[in-house]
């Protein structure tokens, strides 16, 4: 070969190189990803305009930036859960925001299964749960992860993940979740391990508290980052745990989380995260403010849910309406209101709207259940009494007969059912009563009860809204015998 | 389900939040807390909400409070 050749395929090949080296600086470029999340905004609607206008402001300057939330959506704001379609608000605003994915958290299920699927279908964005079975039932069935397409090579996986209690559900009214059936959530997330081999990058989109992202760190290194909810945990320096970076931002929408990833050939090589409190931003959106501000003053509220044909005057009258409500709700064998629950003094003679109930019972309290026998539920009434020097729960299903010693303590109490009967000694009944009642009440009691995550509030609504008409003159069912 | 509060071990119905747990433990700790002159933190020092779920063999520390965002 001449040395003219020789010279020609040398530089040939080294031009190869040095596109070869070129292409692979290329591919290997580190590419900027902004996540923020949000969990737990429990229908708070009021910051959804900061969070808007913070997203299109990143948008604005990174061409990769997602917004993301780690579920319970919808509960704990009447203009969004007690309103006839119920928690639409919400979905509304979410899409404005341009979410791109929510795992489903424990509270959405409080909207019930229908419900809940017109939600899941209006949004613009997807729900995802890997954890749990909707077939043959009136909810959409979720998918188990969602991808992002960060760019034509790099992408990431995110995998929704819901807790369960010691009973195997969710921490909402079984009512609600009928025929869905639902299985480990570290257990069920270890079958996409794949997710990571297909696609690179693995996010958690849990909504399992801290304590059980630990666990899951623990159990799954292939996950990059585990965005978690449900412990209202404020992780204001990010954890490592096994390798996996675990955050959370608060609840109520208090705070933004923001994590940044620097991806390098389909590999997370660098994260970060921060928290940024949303009473620090001052800038929203303006278009939202307005549409916040219209669902804020819900007309709705003002709407009658039934009618009362004489005034409720008094605790031992609001009290009865307010524990038929639980026994409505709930159907338990009893049902107790302690005083200090009963916020108006009386209802007067007709309409009665959602804002009257509202000022009746405006605590949000949700209803707990306990098994008792009547040794145990006198100890409840008898708390009660020595607490207030007066006759103090007020109750539904039974009445009941208090004497005093003279030192303002019980001295008897008789249970009566409805037919004037004692109750059995030997039987125990199911109990509700409010959370404050469940903990702050110091009263004996084997069962250490359950939350139904129905609210008392809840429970006075769907009772009117059923019964239409309500009479309670006269009704007295706690007696103090002189 | 059995929960700790600072050194107290107490058993609190299942669905609790740290705030009933809290509760449960002392009316005057939960007015503290109300005040936001006792901030609740879980194991790992990470501030926890009065409205987020506790869980069986949780530890809540009751303290002051810390410089915060």
């Amino acid at each position: 070969m001449s040395k003219k050749l020789t010279f020609f395929f040398t530089t040939i090949g080294f031009l190869f190189l040095i596109n070869g080296i070129a292409q692979t600086q290329a591919d290997k470029k580190q590419i900027e990803v902004i996540i923020l999340h949000t969990n737990d905004m429990h229908a708070k609607i009021d910051n959804l305009s900061k969070l808007a206008y913070l997203a299109d402001s990143l948008r604005a300057t990174h061409p990769h930036v997602y917004l993301v939330a780690a579920g319970d959506n919808f509960t704990g704001n009447p203009v969004v859960d007690m309103v006839d379609d119920k928690g639409y608000p919400m979905i509304d605003l979410m899409n404005r925001c341009k979410f791109d994915v929510s795992c489903i958290g424990n509270h959405e299920f409080d909207l019930g299964q229908d419900f809940l699927t017109k939600r899941i279908n209006q949004a613009k964005f997807p729900f995802i749960c890997c954890n749990l079975d909707a077939t043959g039932t009136r909810l959409q069935q979720p998918l188990p992860y969602t991808v992002l397409y960060v760019d034509e090579k790099n992408t990431i996986a995110l995998l929704g993940i819901i807790q369960l209690d010691a009973n195997g559900l969710p921490s909402t009214h079984p009512s609600k979740m009928t025929g869905i059936s639902f299985s480990n959530g570290i257990e069920s997330a270890r079958e996409f391990t794949w997710l990571k081999d297909r696609y690179g990058i693995l996010i958690g989109l849990t909504h399992l508290g801290v304590e059980e992202d630990v666990r899951l760190a623990d159990s799954m290194p292939q996950f990059d980052v585990i965005m978690g909810g449900h412990s209202h945990t404020l992780i204001e320096k990010p954890m490592f745990r096994n390798g996996v970076m675990i955050v959370q931002a608060g609840s109520n929408l208090k705070y933004i989380g923001k994590t940044t990833l620097l991806i390098e050939d389909q590999h997370v090589v660098q994260r970060t995260d921060e928290i940024i409190p949303v009473k620090m931003l001052t800038s929203s959106n303006k278009e939202l403010d307005k549409l916040i501000s219209k669902y804020n003053k819900n007309t709705e509220f003002s709407k009658v849910v039934g009618v009362a044909t004489n005034p409720l005057d008094g605790e031992d009258e609001l009290g009865s309406m307010m524990t038929d409500a639980l026994i409505h709700e709930l159907k338990v064998d009893m049902a107790f209101q302690n005083k200090g629950g009963i916020r108006v003094q009386s209802l007067p003679k007709g309409d009665i709207t959602m804002k009257d109930l509202y000022k009746l019972d405006p605590f949000n309290n949700q209803v707990v259940i306990f098994r008792m026998n009547p040794a145990e539920i006198r100890s409840l009434i008898c708390y009660g009494y020595q607490l207030e020097k007066e006759i103090d729960l007020q109750v539904s299903r039974i009445t009941y007969r208090l004497t005093d010693n003279g030192k303002k303590q019980c001295k008897t109490v008789e249970l009566l059912d409805n037919s004037g009967k004692l109750l059995d000694e030997t039987k125990n009944y199911t109990v509700a009563m409010n959370n404050y009642m469940a903990v702050a009440y110091q009263f004996d009691h084997r069962d250490p009860g359950t939350s139904t995550s129905v609210t008392t509030i809840e429970a006075l609504i769907n009772y009117l809204k059923t019964v239409k008409t309500i009479d309670y003159s006269g009704v007295k069912r706690a007696i103090l015998i002189p | 389900m059995k929960v700790r509060i600072n050194r107290h071990a107490m058993e609190i119905f299942d669905g609790a939040t740290v705030g009933d747990a809290i509760l449960a433990h002392s009316q005057w700790s939960f007015r503290k807390m109300m005040e936001e002159k006792l901030i609740p933190y879980d194991r790992f020092g990470n501030v926890t909400e009065p409205g987020g779920a506790i869980s069986e063999g949780q530890i809540i520390f009751l303290k002051k409070p810390k410089h915060h965002v």
